[in-house]
């Protein structure tokens, strides 16, 4: 479950990855299902029967299930009737799969509670749009009722672990250097499994440095954790960010931002800009790059548009993302260096990532003593 | 037939989808098996229900003619009719043949 009441089933699954449950007799069915599925970031669960796919609703509490209406034995308004009747799997939303020609059945399985109909063959557009669709109506509904617990529970488990270091996330495959100016330090990162492919980077800088930053950093991160997740569009994780933080930020305050989320199993890469410095896009076969997109910031506008960048990536690829301490190391604004950054990255030759932010860093003449502000440079590696 | 597009249908890449018409052709030949075995033991309602396993799939994939092949078998059994039965199940079999081949 996504949201938990209970703290004991939030230890069960500490990660956020959504799980769908797919039922259905003919394995070539839930093997399609579980396929397409799974490539937009879903973990998928199959059961082949009635019996077993009570047993699973119970023992992995699925966020949602696909329920195929005709299956010999017992079969899926039987299955859903005791889904119902049990305390564990009452409030997991189930979708019925059916053949056309099943007409009737559609009216007993709204009766017994189902939350939409699906008719076979299956068109996957609309099986993700509909499964996307009822996971967040669900997950909001849930979340009014637990809310206030894991919020508390996620702030206080952002603060704990503020910095997440490469080696807790070896999957990800990243690597960070982060120099904060002063103890509560304006620039944050994240990085934030979304699915067992898909992965978030982020890098905040929020304006001034006081305390109020501090207490910022664990709540961006939390709504970060919460709002980075399959169901959403990058732009649109964004977009709540956004909007909570205008409501959470004085009025002369705000954070420029970029994210990143990075498909390896489609092998894409979407880059949101929330005016933040430039990217730098570095092709195992091709010449660096920079990617700008110019974009709002986060928290000053409820309504912002983002810039968006959405790249074809290969095993070897290189993309890092920095604070504007990369550029400020000498003083002067960032714009100016741009140029010498790409410059220094052509003098770089290391082939491990952390050598390479290193060579970074020394080269733009940020390993030196006096910083003029926090710096933050994220290396991430297809 | 074009799988490229097929899979695309299905917005799985042509190798995934080449894996799983494989695994469609091991499944289905298990149902036409279920299905000659009902019908050797006249048990109409176990042959509907083989048909409409075929006929589910086969459509999901995109394999239509299989899937209307399928879905005649289970609207006559179902009313009592098991007349094209073995020659459905025969007709089958020649269009799983058929998408083996061009695999």
């Amino acid at each position: 479950m996504r949201f938990a009441v209970n703290f004991e089933d939030f230890e069960l699954a500490p990660d956020l990855t959504l799980t769908v449950l797919a039922v259905d007799d003919n394995p070539a069915n839930t093997t399609l299902l579980s396929n397409t599925l799974a490539r937009f970031g879903y973990r998928v669960i199959v059961a082949n029967d009635g019996p077993q796919a009570r047993q699973m609703a119970r023992q992995q509490r699925p966020d949602l299930i696909l329920l195929d209406v005709m299956m010999p034995g017992e079969d899926g308004l039987s299955v859903m009737r005791a889904l119902k009747a049990e305390t564990a799997t009452a409030e997991i939303p189930v979708i019925f799969i059916s053949g056309v020609d099943e007409v009737d059945t559609k009216v007993s399985a709204f009766e017994l509670g189902a939350v939409d109909y699906i008719t076979k063959p299956f068109h996957m557009q609309e099986v993700l749009a509909r499964v996307k669709l009822h996971l967040r109506l669900s997950l909001a509904t849930s979340s009014i009722v637990a809310a206030q617990t894991s919020k508390l529970r996620q702030l206080q488990e952002a603060q704990e672990a503020l910095l997440k270091k490469p080696e807790d996330l070896p999957e990800a495959q990243f690597s960070v250097i982060y120099k904060p100016l002063e103890e509560a330090g304006g620039d944050i990162y994240e990085v934030i499994k979304i699915s067992e492919s898909i992965y978030g980077y982020f890098i905040g800088d929020i304006s001034g440095h006081d305390i109020a930053t501090a207490y910022l950093t664990s709540a961006a991160k939390a709504l970060l954790e919460q709002n980075c997740s399959p169901i959403y569009e990058p732009h649109e994780s964004m977009a709540i960010v956004n909007k909570v933080l205008a409501n959470l930020l004085p009025r002369d305050k705000y954070m420029t931002a970029c994210y990143a989320r990075l498909n390896r199993r489609s092998a894409h890469l979407e880059i949101i800009n929330c005016g933040h410095p430039p990217t730098l896009f570095l092709p195992l076969d091709g010449a660096p790059q920079l990617i700008e997109s110019s974009g709002d910031v986060l928290g000053m506008f409820p309504q912002a548009s983002f810039g968006y960048t959405n790249l074809r990536v290969k095993t070897g690829d290189r993309l890092v993302i920095f604070s504007d301490g990369l550029l400020e190391a000498q003083g002067g604004v960032w714009t100016a260096r741009l140029d010498d950054l790409l410059q220094a990255v052509s003098r770089i030759d290391s082939a491990s990532l952390p050598d390479f932010l290193n060579g970074l860093l020394n080269e733009m003449g940020c390993l030196d003593s006096g910083l003029y502000d926090d710096l933050v440079i994220m290396g991430i590696e297809v | 037939m074009n799988f490229e597009q097929m899979a695309d249908n299905l917005m799985l890449d042509q190798e995934d989808f080449k894996d799983l018409v494989r695994f469609f052709l091991k499944v289905t030949g298990e149902d036409l098996a279920r299905l000659a075995s009902a019908y050797d033991s006249a048990d109409l309602a176990g042959a509907s229900a083989a048909a409409h396993s075929i006929k589910g799939a086969a459509a999901n994939l995109g394999f239509q003619a299989v899937a209307d092949v399928a879905a005649n078998i289970e609207r006559l059994t179902r009313s009592g009719d098991a007349s094209t039965v073995i020659s459905g199940s025969e007709k089958i079999l020649d269009l799983l043949n058929e998408i083996r081949s061009e695999l």
